[in-house]
C-alpha cells in the first residue's frame, strides 16, 4: 500500500515542478520597457523590468529582453518606437537564427550592457509571487544591432533594393 | 561542362545587378520658413509679384549650427549605407552653371524668346536631382534659464511635392546645453523613426511604383484637340487606355479632360525600364513616341521637377 501512496506522490510533485517550471519560463519571457533616453550615438538607454528567482536570473532575462525589446516590440516614446524587425513574423521566419541567437551566452550579450553601477531602486523591486520582479536600466547599441541583424538578412537595409 | 555551368552563373548574378533600381538621392535643406525668420532670403520680382526665396548660401555662410545638423544627418545615413547629396557643393555647381545660364539668356533674348525664369529652389532641385529633399526646422525655446529645442525634419518626395517620411518633437528642456548640443540630441533623437517611415515609402515604390503627373495641352496652332477621332476613337480616351497600360498596376487618376487640356495625377510609373530609371521625362518621352507613331502627333515635352511632364501636341 506504501508504494502507490508514493508513486502518487512522484507524479503530484514531478507535475507540479514541471507545471511551475513552465510558469517561470513564462515569467522569464514577460518584460516591460520605460524610455529613459538616446544614449551616445547609435545607443538607447531605457528601463526594463524582468522576472527572475533572484537578483542574477533577473539581470540576465533583462539583458535578453532588452534586446528583444529593440528587434521585436520598439521602445514607446522613444526615437526606435518602431522595432528594429518591421515584419511580425520575423520571429518565426528566422527561427534557427534566433534561436543560437538569444541562447544562453548568446551574441545578444554583445549589444547590451548594464548602465548603472548595479544597485537598485527600491521602486523598482518587487515581488510578484514567487518571483522577482526587478528594473534595470540597460544600454542598448541598436546601430550595431541593426548591423548585425542587417548581415544576417533578418531585416532589410534602408538601401535595400537600390 | 564546368565552363558552361560557371557562364550560367555569371549571366545570373549580371542579370541580378542590372535589376536593381536607381538609388535615390537625398539632399538636406533648410526649410524656408527658418531661412526667412533667420533673415537668409533674397526678394525676386516675379512677373511683377514680389516674392522671397530662400539664400542657402547665405544661410552656410552666416549659420555655423547649420553646417553642423546637415553634417550630422549626412553622417548618419552614411552609417546606414546611404550617402547624401551636399547642399553646399550643390550650390558650388549652381554658381558654376549661372554663368551658362546668363549666356543662354541673351542668347534667347536676341533671338526675341523670353528670359528663363528659375528660383534658387528650382536650381538647387534641378541640379542635385535630389528624389528626396529632406526639409529641417528647428527653434530654440526659452524658459527663465531652460533651454529647449522644436525640432522638425520633413522628407519631401521631388516627384509629387508630398511628404513621405517625417520626425518632429521638442526635447527636453536644458539648463546648460549649448545650442549645437541641444541639436545635435534632437538629430539623434529623431533619426531612426524617420529614417523608418522613409524605408516605408522605399517599399511603396518597389511595390507600387513612383508617383508623378502628366499634363497635355493642345498648341493654338494645331489642327485637332482631344476629342477628335484617331483611328476610330476620341484621342482622350487612347491616351487614357496608354496610360492605364504603362501604369503600375494600372494605377492613375484622370483629374481633367477638355478638348484642349487633359491632366493624369498619381501616376505609378516603374521604377525602372530596363536598365534605365524611369522618371517623368523618360515617361513622357515614351508617350511622345506613342502618339508619333500611333497618330503621326506631334508633341513637346516640358518637364517641371522630376515628377511633373507637360506634352504640348501639335508643337515640336
Amino acid at each position: 500500500m506504501k508504494y502507490p501512496i508514493l508513486i502518487l506522490f512522484f507524479i503530484v510533485f514531478y507535475l507540479n515542478g514541471y507545471g511551475q517550471k513552465s510558469k517561470n519560463e513564462l515569467r522569464d519571457d514577460e518584460y516591460e520597457v520605460q524610455f529613459v533616453r538616446t544614449g551616445l550615438e547609435g545607443t538607447i538607454l531605457f528601463k526594463v523590468f524582468s522576472y527572475g528567482k533572484n537578483e542574477k536570473s533577473c539581470l540576465e532575462n533583462a539583458k535578453r529582453n532588452a534586446v528583444k525589446a529593440v528587434i521585436f516590440t520598439g521602445i514607446p516614446g522613444s526615437d526606435l518606437q518602431r522595432p528594429l524587425a518591421t515584419d511580425p513574423a520575423a520571429i518565426e521566419v528566422h527561427k534557427d537564427y534566433f534561436n543560437a541567437f538569444f541562447q544562453e551566452n548568446g551574441k545578444y550579450r554583445t549589444f547590451v550592457a548594464l548602465s548603472s553601477d548595479g544597485s537598485i531602486n527600491a521602486d523598482d523591486r518587487m515581488r510578484v509571487g514567487k518571483m522577482l520582479k526587478i528594473g534595470f536600466v540597460v544600454s542598448v547599441q541598436k546601430a550595431s544591432l541593426r548591423k548585425e541583424l542587417e548581415q544576417a538578412g533578418v531585416i532589410k537595409s534602408l538601401s535595400h533594393g537600390f | 561542362m564546368k565552363i558552361l555551368a560557371f557562364l550560367i552563373i555569371l549571366c545570373c548574378l549580371s542579370a541580378e545587378v542590372c535589376a536593381q533600381a536607381k538609388k535615390p538621392t537625398i539632399m538636406v535643406v533648410p526649410s524656408r520658413q527658418w531661412c526667412f525668420s533667420k533673415g537668409y532670403y533674397n526678394t525676386v520680382d516675379n512677373f511683377g509679384t514680389e516674392e522671397r526665396e530662400p539664400d542657402y548660401r547665405k544661410a552656410f555662410d552666416e549659420n555655423p549650427e547649420l553646417l553642423l545638423v546637415i553634417s550630422k544627418i549626412n553622417s548618419l545615413f552614411v552609417d546606414r549605407g546611404f550617402p547624401l547629396k551636399d547642399l553646399s557643393q550643390t550650390l558650388s555647381s549652381i554658381g558654376r552653371s549661372n554663368a551658362e545660364d546668363l549666356a543662354l539668356g541673351l542668347d534667347r533674348e536676341q533671338a526675341g524668346k523670353g528670359a528663363l525664369a528659375e528660383s534658387l529652389f528650382d536650381k538647387v532641385r534641378n541640379t542635385a536631382k535630389a528624389d528626396i529633399l529632406i526639409e529641417l526646422q528647428w527653434v530654440v525655446n526659452q524658459s527663465g534659464p531652460r533651454r529647449s529645442i522644436t525640432y522638425v525634419m520633413r522628407g519631401l518626395d521631388a516627384y509629387t511635392d508630398k511628404q513621405v517620411a517625417g520626425a518632429e518633437g521638442t526635447g527636453e528642456p536644458s539648463v546648460a546645453s549649448e545650442t549645437a548640443l541641444l541639436l545635435e540630441e534632437a538629430v539623434l533623437q529623431h533619426i531612426d523613426n524617420f529614417n523608418a517611415r522613409l524605408m516605408t515609402h522605399f517599399e511603396d515604390l518597389f511595390a507600387n511604383g513612383r508617383e508623378i503627373k502628366v499634363e497635355f495641352r493642345r498648341d493654338n496652332n494645331w489642327a485637332y484637340n482631344f476629342e477628335s477621332d484617331f483611328n476610330g476613337d476620341e484621342l482622350s480616351f487612347q491616351i487614357e487606355d496608354w496610360i492605364q497600360s504603362q501604369a503600375v498596376k494600372n494605377r492613375f487618376s484622370t483629374a481633367e479632360a477638355t478638348d484642349n487640356k487633359l491632366v493624369f495625377d498619381q501616376v505609378r510609373i516603374p521604377m525602372y525600364e530596363g536598365q534605365r530609371a524611369l522618371d517623368a521625362r523618360s515617361f513622357g518621352r515614351n508617350i511622345q513616341r506613342f502618339l508619333k507613331s500611333s497618330f503621326n502627333i506631334d508633341t513637346k515635352i516640358v518637364t517641371k521637377g522630376l515628377g511633373y511632364v507637360q506634352l504640348i501636341c501639335g508643337q515640336k
